[in-house]
């Protein structure tokens, strides 16, 4: 998909170009994004290199797992039916936990796992299992506590309050993850009765 | 609530600090470690910079940007969206690094902190990237049917884009 948009922009943007006669212009600006796309990468590699330094002390300090511990009860009444102490909604904390501090390295893998051990006690093996779309609908929202990349690219455009997007940040993706949830409940019921 | 926004940075860093330096943590070499980390991630955006942003300049400077917006404002003013913003809503759910360029490249243009600048913000970090991680995630099971997984991720995504618009116009108004 994302091949075709990108196909798209250069097509019909010279076929554009061409039809009012602005190709020289476009192949210049075109030229000029490339210094500009070198300028921007390094200049959000100061942010984001402080922030992962960072998040590397909290990782070894265990703040994933603290906050972990401190989502466990949440978590236990999303998914009544996985027994409290398993290893299934221990790995669903922990990648929670890692997606809302925006250890994105850590909470990919820990992830997966997750998905696996709820693959083990899925009823319907190979099929999507209640738990499952639960646990995606709340990756999906992406309620995260500080969206990093969001922030360097503030910074690096000069942003005088780079961090003042936290909070709507937080509402949004609070809005958007209960919305997927309903959306997910919604469909259940109508399945069951139909 | 700028008060909170002005801390959340500072607050998180002393955390972190605290706990660090009490769990016994080398704080000032794990910071360096990670740092390491964080310049590897800043480099490997630079080639989806170039595709986007190069991708963009010839699509805008053309003119075909303009053509797009004037076919998409009817939908766009129906929900008072700002036409700058509609593409980003369209390619959110589908590419990450995709919706990064476009973010860039609005808040470059516009501003960071003005209105299409601080949308574009939020809109980017509003959700996770629906067909990426429906792909990733189930892939992961070699689960090949998602069910109702995405109607359930498109129309979270589209939820938190339209709130992001409303938020992005209230927050600035404040």
């Amino acid at each position: 998909m994302i091949n075709k948009i990108w196909f798209t922009l250069f097509f019909l943007g010279y076929l554009v170009a061409g039809a009012t006669g602005q190709v020289e212009e476009t192949t210049l600006s075109l030229i000029h994004s490339m210094e500009e796309s070198v300028k921007f990468s390094l200049g959000i590699i100061g942010f984001l290199s402080f922030w992962s330094g960072l998040l590397r002390i909290a990782e070894e300090a265990g703040v994933t797992k603290q906050l972990a511990r401190v989502l466990h009860p949440l978590l236990h009444r999303l998914f009544p039916k996985i027994p409290r102490d398993s290893s299934a909604l221990g790995c669903i904390t922990l990648s929670l936990a890692a997606n809302l501090l925006g250890l994105s390295h850590a909470a990919t893998p820990l992830g997966v796992k997750a998905m696996r051990e709820l693959e083990k006690i899925n009823p319907t093996p190979g099929e999507v299992s209640e738990e499952m779309a639960i646990y995606l609908a709340l990756i999906l929202g992406g309620i995260s506590f500080i969206p990093s990349t969001i922030i360097a690219i503030r910074v690096q455009a000069g942003s005088q309050q780079p961090s003042s997007v936290i909070l709507p940040l937080l509402l949004t993706t609070t809005i958007g993850t209960s919305v997927a949830l309903l959306v997910h409940f919604i469909i259940k019921k109508t399945q069951r009765r139909g | 609530m700028r008060l909170l926004s002005v801390w959340a940075l500072p607050f998180f860093i002393l955390v972190v600090l605290i706990c660090g330096e009490f769990k016994g943590v080398k704080v000032y070499e794990t910071f360096i470690k990670g740092a390491e980390e964080g310049m590897k991630t800043g480099f490997q955006l630079l080639p989806f910079f170039l595709a986007i942003f190069g991708g963009l300049a010839v699509f805008k400077t053309s003119g075909a940007l303009t053509a797009l917006c004037k076919v998409c404002s009817p939908l766009s003013n129906l929900l008072r969206i700002p036409d700058e913003i509609l593409p980003l809503g369209l390619i959110k759910p589908l590419s990450g690094s995709g919706t990064i360029g476009l973010m860039a490249d609005l808040v470059k243009k516009h501003g960071p902190d003005s209105l299409l600048g601080t949308m574009a913000s939020i809109i980017a970090g509003s959700s996770e990237t629906t067909f990426y991680v429906l792909t990733v995630y189930l892939g992961a099971v070699k689960i090949t049917r998602p069910k109702h997984l995405v109607i359930m991720g498109l129309l979270g995504d589209l939820a938190a884009f339209l709130v992001a618009v409303l938020t992005a116009q209230w927050f600035l108004k404040r």
